[in-house]
């Protein structure tokens, strides 16, 4: 085993896009982890959806080993973490397993939100800091301008900042050298009783939980008894091992090392992201300090489409929260819907990630209910506060005697040529400008204040569309302000549905009314009758659409040539039917239940 | 059932592509269309001659040649195929009942009906389509409305046979109006049978791409659903019954060849992407589908042919599905004959779960007007159902057996 004075343990942090994933790709290769062949871009980006989007959503730690120019070799502890600011709490869970954290800057975009707040979590726990500028092989790449950023916003001294092009590896050996140099190493004893913490775990279908840990005092071998410490619950070890894209076992790990154990967990609800592992035999008394709480900024309900599959849905939950510790949920019921849970998300990206998840992961088909926020609502006896997010919670509003609402600071950097869209559309979405900066000749940071609700609907879409693309969006809630508070209930041949219902600004009611009601009558198939679709507050209706009973189907010809052909658009059409729900005797589409928050491409036109 | 089974034969022309059509089909002109024929025709002798010992004792109970535009085949390619096809079709010493041929209008002349006659080609299918000169540009139809029509003009004249107009709606630039135009012309010409069906957009045609990118627009669902009345009504006065889903006839001018398609009768077919259908045991069909690919299906016409058996439910669900399109329906008690099942166990009591759809009469479930409109509903409830209920009933009746 390796010595602890040559351990350096580390973390890639920045704002989003800013390179941090490539960077990490540089090492890997340095390190010949990974055949040339076999090398791609973002390799520590593995999942699917990672993939897809482009962005990292999981943070994945990697060790590496390196010889420096004092011709001894070093263990290194990689970790690369997203920048979105739906997944911040894997940024703080990094650095909880780190001694120092690597601060990347694009040089084209300097210093940006999540650079800030990333850079304050890291120094909150006493990380050293390295910035790097990257990108400096881009013709728009500012050095100089990032320097003084660095200097002067993050209060680090921008001259020594290094810098290096993720891309093509240039100024890669005075990183890996000044990493060697600077980043502590890690100062538990081997010798000392086991503390580990727990700072992400996986469920694999063939060896059960796989749980991560730092060791930061002790050692862990194959055959020991371990105590998780939330719950006293004991396992005895069965294999150890360290990171190497890809599981790799080890004898055993001691203090200063980043790996996993696993240990025939079968609870999965055993493991907590955030709790000690300390040894049965001999325990240590105080657990570490674990993680701050989740605080979730938006809610909706998962459903299962089969109400029968809810247990199903009950196991996936379990396990996707072993690798996504950020989702919190409980035990919800609808009419509509049956059994599922009511879930809190860090954002709206967040609840996407999960839904997909969910979908793509565990094979789970899903209903996801509008998302809210969460309200504060003070009642006319006693004064009493009372707290929701879910229309179902929503008392008689006789009994109401007021409503707040959560608001943002709402960061826009966006191209000039944008501006004025850009304030209307917020503008429209109740946002106060509080700020206008001009960032350079090309671009300006606006500031707003705006209730986040609107930020669920139909915000950033239209952000995209009104810029191109090009304006970055960033926000943190501030404070709660009164706010005038509606149920709006949606009506499907006269009934309510209550896993439609919402819960709206009553000045803009109507209107939400009106599009909610469109939007599911695009989203529905037309059926042997004629459907009512109602938007109504307080039993009052305030907007109508109606679906028009089919007509006909394709009527296509069908000859002996077409015979399979037709068999085969006739199962397809069946399958479609499992992600059909039944309300009533009215078939919803899965899409009808998220359609209500998402724009169509027409609405603009119409 | 008719002893001798049916023939199908696939002409690979056509004189240009239709935009959105995306059947087997290739446009070679001038010595090349001429030397392709060759090859075509060499290679359905060369299948017909392997298929006759198993089949060519009773000859075959109806023709049909179809493509592609088996009427744009050069004059003695068509004569020839036309001699070889009547040679083996006649085997068993009787004429078949029924020959159809399709033609384009704009390839039908005088020399072309002596040739079929002469054949004993006794049905004339006639590719419209449409006689709207917007939709038949949009659609990449040869010839104008006006041309089309003066050609019907001349089938009328000079075609003694009977004869039917396939007709589309749901083109881009087609009307409700002028769809109840169209009907109207071709039965005051005197067709006798008319294929009316919707365009079904597949993705390789050229038109979904021009669909895509924005630069032609289809029709909705109500405007479709116009058309079609539109057409209906006038085919409805005009005395035509609808006997399957897309085809309407007189009395009597029913396609008996389409009609064992839908009976699940033996059919077997010649010709790239033909494809086969007979039945190999009780409950059981061997398909066989030529390669789609003129020279592949040249190369070797018989080693081409990729066969695939259809049993179990899938058989079952193809014999209803097929069964009710038609005004017949599906005959409760020879289902149970072919299958050894009762076709209520196997699909449900449609007629009591989809009543406006489907009726019970006497032994057959019929669709409704209504049915025939929007036969997938009940369709897609009966595949669940029969998935549900196949494992039971199958290894029931196996018992029983
Ligand atoms: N030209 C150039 N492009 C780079 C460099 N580093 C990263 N990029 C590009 O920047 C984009 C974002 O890179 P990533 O490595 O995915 O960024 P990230 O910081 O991991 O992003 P998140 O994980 O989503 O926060 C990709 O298109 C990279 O190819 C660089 O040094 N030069
Ligand atoms: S004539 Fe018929 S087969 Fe030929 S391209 Fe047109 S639609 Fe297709
Ligand atoms: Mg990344």
């Amino acid at each position: 085993m390796h010595d602890i004075a040559r351990t350096r343990n580390f973390c890639i942090i920045a704002h989003i896009d800013h390179g941090k994933s490539t960077l990490a790709d540089r090492f890997i290769e340095r390190a010949k982890l990974v055949d040339r062949r076999k090398m791609q871009q973002q390799m520590l980006d593995n999942m699917d959806i990672e993939r897809e989007r482009g962005i990292t959503i999981k943070s994945q730690a990697v060790t590496l080993s390196y010889v420096a120019r004092d011709g001894l070799e070093y263990t290194l502890n990689l970790v690369d973490t997203p920048g979105h600011v739906d997944f911040s709490y894997e940024v703080s869970r990094a650095i909880s397993s780190c001694e120092g954290a690597i601060l990347l800057v694009d040089a084209t975009q300097g210093v940006e939100a999540q650079t800030l707040s990333n850079m304050y979590m890291a120094v909150e726990h006493d990380l050293e800091i390295l910035p790097v500028i990257n990108k400096i092989d881009m013709p728009a790449a500012d050095v100089d301008e990032a320097r003084r950023q660095i200097d002067r916003d993050l209060g680090l001294d921008g001259d020594e900042a290094l810098c290096v092009s993720a891309k093509l590896g240039t100024g890669l050996d005075e990183l890996f050298e000044a990493i060697v140099a600077r980043v502590p190493s890690p100062s538990g004893s081997r010798e000392a009783p086991l503390r580990a913490l727990i700072f992400d775990s996986h469920y694999d279908p063939y060896r059960g939980v796989i749980v991560h840990i730092r060791v930061f005092d002790g050692s862990i071998v194959p055959g020991m008894a371990i105590r998780l410490m939330y719950n006293d619950a004991e396992y005895e070890v069965e294999e150890t091992g360290l990171f190497k894209m890809g599981l790799v076992k080890t004898d055993g790990l001691v203090a200063g090392d980043v790996g996993y154990f696993i240990a025939g967990i079968k609870t999965v609800s055993d493991v907590r992201v955030g709790d000690t592992v300390t040894g049965a035999a001999d325990p240590v008394a105080e657990p570490l300090p674990g993680f701050r709480e989740v605080k979730p900024v938006v809610y909706s309900s998962i459903y299962p489409m089969d109400t029968a599959d809810y247990d199903e849905l009950k196991v996936a939950m379990e396990k996707l929260k072993l690798n996504d510790a950020s989702l919190i949920y409980e035990k919800d019921n609808s009419a509509a819907l049956g059994f599922g849970f009511r879930c809190g998300f860090l954002g709206m990206l967040h609840l996407e990630v999960v839904q997909e998840r969910l979908e793509r992961e565990y094979d789970q088909a899903i209903i996801m209910t509008a998302p809210s926020v969460r309200y504060r609502l003070t009642m006319s006896h006693g004064g009493d506060t009372v707290i929701i997010d879910n229309p179902a919670d929503y008392p008689d509003p006789s009994r109401i005697d007021g409503a707040e609402e959560p608001y943002i600071k709402a960061q826009i950097i966006t191209p000039l040529a944008y501006i004025g869209n850009l304030i209307t559309l917020c503008i429209n979405k109740r946002g106060a400008q509080t700020g206008f900066t001009h960032l350079d000749e090309k671009r300006v940071e606006l500031t707003f204040e705006m209730p986040l609700a609107e930020v669920l609907f139909d915000f950033y879409d239209k952000l995209k569309s009104t810029s191109r693309g090009y304006a970055s969006f960033d926000y943190e809630i501030i404070d709660y302000r009164p706010t005038e508070l509606a149920k709006l209930d949606i009506l499907i041949n006269s009934k309510p549905v209550d896993a439609l219902a919402q819960l709206v600004y009553r000045p803009s009611a109507q209107e939400r009314g009106r599009k909610v009601c469109e939007r599911l009558k695009d989203s529905m198939d037309r059926q042997q009758f004629k459907i009512a679709i109602q938007a109504a507050i307080g039993g009052s209706i305030i907007a109508r659409e109606t679906v028009n009973p089919v007509r006909k189907d394709v009527l296509a010809k069908c000859y002996g040539g077409d015979i399979t052909r037709k068999r085969k658009l006739l199962e397809k059409q069946k399958e479609g039917k499992k992600r059909m729900k039944m309300v009533g005797d009215v078939e919803l589409t899965q899409e009808s239940f998220m359609a209500v928050l998402r724009e169509n491409e027409d609405d603009d036109r119409r | 059932m008719a002893a001798a089974p049916s023939l199908y034969v696939h002409v690979p022309f056509c004189a240009s592509r239709c935009s959105y059509c995306d059947f087997y089909s290739s446009t070679p002109s001038g010595p090349a269309l001429e030397s392709a024929a060759r090859l075509w025709l060499e290679a359905i002798r060369e299948h017909l001659e392997r298929l006759e010992p198993s089949f060519g004792r009773d000859g075959f109970e109806t023709v049909y040649v179809g493509g592609g535009t088996p009427s744009w085949l050069p004059g003695d390619a068509l004569a020839e195929a036309l001699r070889l096809i009547g040679r083996v079709a006649r085997s068993g010493g009787r004429e078949p009942s029924e020959w159809s041929l399709e033609a384009n209008p704009e390839d039908v002349d005088e020399r072309l009906v002596d040739t079929l006659l002469e054949a004993g080609v006794t049905r004339l299918s006639v590719g419209v389509q449409s006689l709207e000169d917007a939709a038949r540009r949009l659609s990449g139809r040869r010839g104008s409305a006006a041309d089309a029509l003066g050609r019907l003009e001349g089938i009328a004249a000079h075609w003694p046979g009977r004869w039917s107009v396939d007709l589309m709606f749901g083109l881009p630039g087609q009307s409700a109006e002028g769809l109840a135009d169209d009907a109207r012309s071709v039965i005051g010409l005197g067709a006798g049978h008319v294929s009316l069906y919707e365009l079904t957009l597949e993705e390789g045609a050229p038109m979904s791409r021009a669909v895509e990118s924005g630069a032609v627009s289809m029709p909705d669902d109500d405007r479709r659903a116009d058309q079609y009345e539109a057409a209906r009504s006038e085919l409805l006065a005009a005395g035509f019954s609808r006997y399957e889903v897309s085809n309407w006839a007189l009395d009597g001018q029913e396609c008996a060849h389409n009609l064992r398609y839908w009976n699940l009768d033996d059919w077997l077919a010649v010709g790239p992407s033909g494809v086969g259908n007979v039945s190999s045991g009780p409950g059981a069909f061997r398909r066989a589908a030529n390669a789609a690919d003129l020279e592949a299906y040249c190369a070797d016409p018989q080693g081409s042919v990729s066969e695939s058996t259809v049993d179990g439910k899938d058989a079952a669900f193809e014999c209803l599905m097929m069964a009710m399109r038609t005004s017949r329906g599906l005959s409760l008690e020879s289902f149970e004959r072919r299958f050894g099942i009762r076709a209520v166990d196997a699909f449900g009591r449609l007629h009591e779960r989809f009543p406006e759809l489907v009726r019970l009469d006497g032994d057959a479930w019929i669709a409704t007007d209504r049915g025939l409109d929007t036969l997938n509903e009940p369709l897609v409830y009966a595949m669940s159902e029969i998935e549900r209920s196949w494992d039971d009933i199958a290894g029931r009746s196996v018992v029983s057996v």
